[in-house]
């Protein structure tokens, strides 16, 4: 028998650029269990044939209080996206999960993380969580968006690399449509990647972003899983 | 949002140009359902890629798990192609990345919702018991 899904109500709605919003789910009864990085399944009451299944991140690791946080963008064209997108304090929200294997690795390499955009999402719950137990070794991140409002969780993220020696962060700006790597952020990532192979890539972002990132991991004697990439869109 | 996943290569598909038939099997219920692909109705719903046996089984009301919305996240529309995988696209790196999660595999698996039939012959898909685990999987 399947299991009945998780039941819970919006708490609250906040947006956090032009067209990204954050919304805080009330805990969940049972509880859920997950790793920062992971995504849930929700089960949405629209389209022809509902419930219409789409994937969200959980944008913050787990909170004492239970509370799930997503992020998402709007997608103009998705059915999905623009229905959770106009969700508002108070409705309900019926979800699977936790799912997805774009968590922090066990590792004492140095970490590189690569986003764009949402692509932020997962490495926003991870750093939190690292902040409760810092890695061994240290944590770059390059996080790029088309616009400096888009740059999620900016003051978040600098506030974090203020407080902790083992974490840099870089930000840039790209406003390509077509959403490939920008000219900076490429330049940055050479620099910080130079020779070295012994570092632990993790991506996220949309196919035009990661694709480029992953081949210039693999075109640099990476092994093409040694890049994690995320896919949840 | 609607069928296609951004962050991974996209499968090279042959959409079919006549219809076609897809027997599939439901191992959870036993039961077993014909169905006719027109290709004029692809694609039947918003989920998996267009023609993918995801997107076939839930236009024809046949349930299928596909918790990541179809969009080759997550193994959980894993299915089985008894006969006809000769019509099938092949599977990208990242497919068979997600494939390995799937419990049950076999040399015959694919992700539903990355598994488009080109319509040159007929096909026998089964579908695995809802994998419990697949979705409820427990971290810690």
């Amino acid at each position: 028998m399947r299991p009945a899904p998780y039941c819970t109500t919006v708490r609250r709605v906040t947006d956090l650029a032009p067209a990204v919003r954050e919304l805080v789910l009330d805990p969940p009864n049972p509880r859920l269990n997950f790793l920062p990085g992971q995504w849930i399944s929700l089960h949405l009451p629209v389209g022809e044939k509902p419930p219409l299944v789409r994937a969200y991140t959980l944008a913050a690791a787990p909170a004492a209080c239970g509370e799930l946080t997503l992020c998402l963008d709007r997608y103009p064209d998705g059915l999905g996206s623009v229905y959770v997108y106009g969700l508002q304090p108070g409705e309900p929200v019926q979800f699977d999960g936790p799912l997805g294997r774009f968590v922090l690795p066990d590792t004492i390499q140095d970490m590189l993380w690569i986003a764009r955009y949402t692509g932020i999402v997962p490495f926003r719950a991870m750093l939190q969580d690292l902040r409760t137990r810092p890695p061994a070794g240290t944590l770059t991140l390059l996080y790029e968006a088309p616009t400096s409002d888009d740059l999620i969780y900016r003051a978040e993220i600098e506030e974090t690399a203020a407080a902790c020696p083992w974490f840099t962060a870089q930000f840039h700006r790209n406003a390509t449509l077509d959403t490939v790597p920008g000219v900076t952020t490429m330049t940055a990532l050479s620099r910080i990647v130079g020779e070295r192979q012994d570092l632990a890539p993790m991506v996220c972002g949309v196919g035009a972003f990661v694709r480029p990132m992953r081949e210039f991991f693999t075109h640099r004697g990476y092994e093409r899983r040694a890049v994690r990439c995320e896919a949840y869109d | 949002m609607a069928g296609s996943n951004p962050y991974i290569t996209q499968a090279r598909t042959k959409l079919p140009t006549h219809p076609y038939k897809i027997l599939f099997r439901l191992l959870e219920s036993g039961e077993t359902r014909e169905v006719e692909v027109d290709p004029a109705h692809i694609p039947y719903q918003r989920s998996g890629l267009p023609g993918s046996i995801l997107d076939i089984a839930l236009g024809h009301d046949i349930d299928m798990e596909h918790t990541c919305g179809g969009v080759c996240a997550c193994s959980t529309c894993h299915s089985i192609i008894r006969q006809g995988m000769a019509a099938c696209n092949e599977a990208t790196e990242d497919e068979e990345d997600q494939l390995e999660q799937a419990p049950g595999l076999t040399i015959q698996s694919r992700l539903s919702c990355q598994c488009v039939p080109d319509g040159t012959m007929d096909l026998v898909v089964e579908i695995p018991a809802w994998n419990r685990n697949a979705v409820k999987e427990t971290p810690h």
